[in-house]
């Protein structure tokens, strides 16, 4: 008997809320990614459920767990990067013969749900308890972390997916007609690119203090320099090629002020977590990284869970400002440290401009409102004092809004790599995805530093 | 003639001058969505101060009003009278007092302030494409600065967008169904 739980309680969104009363009782134990690829290549045995899968099994094997302990699955339905399976064209046969298929022919294909995993994964005999989560890991890798805190689930499994087909995304559906009915006929749906509003938020940054757009160049290197260092990353692996700063300058716009390496790019993939509690983590085969905290921006409304509304069609600069504040001063308090005490910071990147705000949000390494830019100038390498981003984020690995996550539990185990932070690296955050919508956790090698 | 303009040989749409005369084009060149925008009626002599067709909005039972009063050349938005406050986009309660009973329409001036933009050199809208680069403007309504709405900023160059510049709305058709829509201009 699988029950189904509802992830909406299980984020902490408001100030006030005191420490996290599990800090230093949770743990991340067990990573499994599977290969990248720019775009499905039609192979079953690539498919996003087929990889989801694999990611789940060498989470799994990382961990030294039995597959039998796992008791919990998170993860999200969703799996677009933008793309979605062509209207009337028929699910593969092949695809369906593969696999063990649930009413929805689409699943494991263009979507996952925790039943169709189950169906397709026979080792994991103890599951009592599913839950989903919306939008991307850090929301589903939060989920888990909770669930886990507050007893619901022992060893728990946080897996996320996504798929991407041929063709270019977003161009399809309304966005090829000259009429629409959805709520971007209140004018979102006059700007276009998905990049518009970070871009027209960071037009408002430079008009307010006095920046320029060529400020961004050391982050976008060094997030792709961090991101080849990252064999999980789609760069490392298919496309191993460094950015220079005049590749960004010269790099075509896509919504001014933000260019083509500003935006990240899609790929298929799948990646999963496994976390478990601090006492059962202790004698598996991986160090274990305990969660002091986590905090997020969001408004739960029911059963449902949005982002912060912004009071008109558009969040302004202002709005994400005050939201990433927000963010920095609950994640502090939940997990009992202070910016002083963070170490390394895998914010989001995707877009890129959305690193700043989180960064000036946190307060990393001193660095106040309007200062990010200039903060950028200074050694931000993992060789430096101060590594930002040092899993290379999403542009330095591709669109999946998890690399974060890995690399800050890779660098307090010390397996990082090529990537490993020249510090000795005890205490760092990592999450995303907006500042109006998201969620971090802090890491710690230590259940009480 | 307008001065600054010559008409195309195809009389379907009218060619910018070089600053050494009129362009020596005795083929059209526009593509083919721009004269069939202008067969449609919709293109203007002045391509600075064009405006851009938009897809068509189709109005329900919540937003009705604030189409209808676009038609008839006004804007209107939500006014919760309970909590003082204007509210863009429509919802079907006040986002403050979270009820529906003090919730009305109310005109509003049609002034503003550019906020920021962002220029669109890639847009996955296919009605918009043959438009490209373009302006997006976020305007800040003078009567309510918290309350912004997007515009294309007709007359203003691309990447030529004065922030902080005061505009003011004006009511364009959409090609598909008629409908207008709010939109903005640089006042001079």
């Amino acid at each position: 008997m699988v029950t189904s739980l509802s992830s909406t309680p299980m984020f902490r969104t408001e100030e006030g809320l005191g420490r996290w009363p599990y800090r230093g009782k949770v743990a991340a134990v067990g990573i499994g990614h599977a290969p990248t690829l720019r775009r499905w290549d039609g192979d079953p045995q690539t498919s996003v459920g087929a990889w989801a899968i694999l990611a789940i099994r060498k989470a799994i094997e990382d961990a030294g767990v039995p597959p039998g302990d796992v008791d919990m699955i998170v993860l999200d339905r969703e799996t677009s990067t933008g793309s979605h399976w062509p209207q009337g064209e028929p699910v593969p046969e092949d695809f369906l013969a593969a696999f063990e298929q649930t009413d929805d022919l689409q699943d494991g294909l263009s979507k996952l749900s925790p039943e169709w995993l189950l169906k397709n994964m026979p080792e994991l005999t103890n599951v009592k308890y599913v839950m989903e989560a919306p939008v991307c890991m850090s929301m589903v890798l939060t989920a888990a972390i909770e669930a886990v805190g507050r007893g619901t689930s022992t060893t728990c499994i946080a897996v996320k997916g996504w798929h991407n087909f041929p063709g270019r995304y977003y161009q399809g559906g309304t966005n090829a007609t000259d009429t629409i009915d959805n709520p971007g006929k209140y004018g979102l749906a006059w700007a276009g690119p998905a990049s518009y509003s970070t871009a027209m938020q960071f037009e408002r940054y430079m008009h307010k203090y006095d920046k320029s757009h060529d400020m961004m160049a050391p982050f976008i290197v060094n997030s792709r320099n961090n991101g080849l260092k990252l064999p999980e990353g789609y760069w490392a692996q298919h496309r191993p090629l460094p950015i220079t700063v005049d590749d960004y300058l010269n790099s075509r716009w896509i919504c001014e002020p933000a260019n083509l390496l500003d935006n990240d790019m899609p790929i298929h993939t799948a990646g999963a977590y496994l976390i478990t509690t601090a006492e059962r983590a202790q004698d598996l085969k991986q160090k274990p990284v305990y969660v002091l905290g986590h905090a997020g921006a969001g408004e739960v409304h029911g059963d449902v869970y949005t982002g912060v509304r912004s009071r008109g069609i558009i969040e302004t600069l202002e709005e994400a400002e005050r939201s990433a504040a927000a963010t920095g001063r609950k994640l502090y308090e939940a997990s009992g440290v202070s910016a002083k005490d963070i170490q390394f910071e895998n914010a989001y990147d995707g877009f890129t401009l959305f690193h700043v705000f989180h960064l000036e949000g946190f307060g990393f390494a001193g660095v106040k409102q309007g200062e990010a830019l200039d903060f950028f100038q200074t050694d931000i390498s993992i060789s430096g004092p101060n590594p930002v981003s040092p899993s290379g984020g999403n542009i330095g690995g591709g669109r999946t809004r998890f690399w974060m996550h890995t690399d800050s539990i890779q660098q307090i185990q010390r397996r990082a790599g090529a990537r490993q932070m020249s510090i000795e690296a005890e205490i760092g955050l990592s999450g995303g995805f907006m500042p109006f919508w998201s969620n971090f956790i802090v890491w710690s090698s230590s259940p009480n530093p | 003639m307008i001065p600054g303009v010559a008409l195309c040989p195809c009389s379907f749409a009218s060619l910018p001058l070089t600053s050494e005369g009129p362009l020596r084009t005795t083929v059209c060149v526009f593509r083919p969505e721009t004269v069939s925008r202008a067969r449609r009626g919709l293109w203007q002599l002045n391509e600075l101060s064009a405006t851009m067709p938009k897809q068509s909005p189709i109005p329900n039972d919540l937003d009705r009003p604030f189409y209808e009063a676009a038609d008839q050349d006004r804007l209107v938005i939500q006014y919760c009278d309970a909590c003082q406050r204007w509210q863009f986009p429509p919802e079907a309660k006040c986002a403050e007092c979270e009820t529906s009973t003090s919730l009305n329409w109310r005109e509003i001036g049609g002034r503003g302030t550019i906020y920021s933009y962002g220029v669109v050199y890639d847009s996955p809208i296919a009605s918009l494409q043959p438009d490209q680069p373009y302006n997006v403007a976020v305007i800040s309504l003078d009567e309510a600065p918290e309350i912004n709405m997007l515009s294309h900023l007709p007359g203003t160059r691309h990447g030529h967008v004065p922030i902080g510049h005061a505009v003011r709305v004006f009511f364009e058709e959409t090609p598909a169904t008629g409908q207008k829509v709010p939109e903005w201009r640089v006042t001079k």
